[in-house]
């Protein structure tokens, strides 16, 4: 385990950040390119690879009438090598087509992949920590993180 | 590309910084000297003595908290950049209602003696809602 630089840091935090850009601007080439080809995302069922994830992310947001994330904070645990891991919190603002509307507080588990200087989501696990309407009346839950 | 993206948040954070402690003169420090506020209206204020006009008008007397949440810097080419920022902004105008949301700031971006500064911001909601709470005036002991 190494303690992540600065410039680590700074460029895995971009890439958690441009992730919420993407899925704020509906663009699926820029959600694919913050993942390692053969990424893995877990959802409750995990979906591996590009080319499964991003028609499916397409297909997920193209039944969501507004959905606007962005990062809370983060951390980045440690970095070896070209693998890192990390935690970002996010809020997201949701509309979906049934008329249902939350303000949804979410931790993303990750791990990080360093391709040719560039660093990429290798896997990222879904964990809601509150779900439900701005007063708060909705679901609590709290973080599981794998050691 | 790391370092432009912090200097460059470190620009937006200072904009919201100043806006929170109520700092026209730290707002005004974080324009270019020709630059717009396109908040949707028609004939934007241009340059630092619109802008503190607007200033003026709009934020002295408003109840507003703000911070960045997440942001990207789209691409820098020599001292112009393009950037992107979400706020997340709790606003009371006057008796109404308070509301809290996620804004837009579609940025370019101009380095000028080795600082960055705002050369156009746009402005856009992306969600607002309706807020229950209290404000409480920046007065740090």
């Amino acid at each position: 385990m190494g303690k992540p630089t600065v410039e680590d840091y700074t460029a895995i935090r971009m890439v958690a950040e441009r992730y919420v850009d993407a899925v704020n601007r509906f663009d699926a080439e820029a959600w694919g390119q913050t993942w390692a080809p053969d990424g893995e995302w877990n959802v409750g069922e995990v979906h591996k690879g590009r080319e499964v994830m991003v028609p499916l992310w397409t297909q997920i947001m193209g039944s969501i009438p507004n959905v606007y994330m962005h990062v809370y904070s983060g951390v980045v645990d440690d970095v070896t090598g070209d693998t890192a891991r990390g935690r970002w919190y996010m809020g997201e603002f949701l509309n979906m087509a049934d008329g249902s509307r939350s303000m949804n507080s979410i931790c993303y588990v990750d791990t990080y992949t360093r391709i040719d200087g560039q660093w990429y989501i290798q896997t990222r696990e879904f964990q809601a920590l509150y779900r439900g309407p701005a007063d708060l009346s909705g679901e609590f839950a709290k973080i599981e993180v794998p050691v | 590309m790391p370092d432009e993206y912090s200097a460059i948040r470190q620009l937006a954070e200072r904009y919201v910084d100043a806006v929170n402690r109520r700092d026209q003169d730290a707002w005004l420090a974080t324009w270019a000297p020709e630059s717009v506020f396109d908040y949707g209206r028609d004939d934007p204020p241009r340059g630092h003595n619109a802008l503190a006009r607007f200033w003026d008008m709009s934020v002295e007397g408003m109840e507003v908290l703000m911070s960045v949440t997440s942001g990207v810097v789209e691409r820098v080419e020599g001292d112009t950049a393009k950037a992107r920022w979400y706020h997340t902004e709790y606003v009371q105008r006057g008796e109404a209602t308070p509301l809290t949301g996620l804004t837009l700031y579609e940025d370019n971006v101009v380095r000028i003696d080795g600082e960055w500064r705002f050369a156009l911001r746009e402005h856009y909601v992306l969600f607002s809602a309706e807020l229950e709470g209290s404000f409480y005036p920046y007065d740090p002991r």
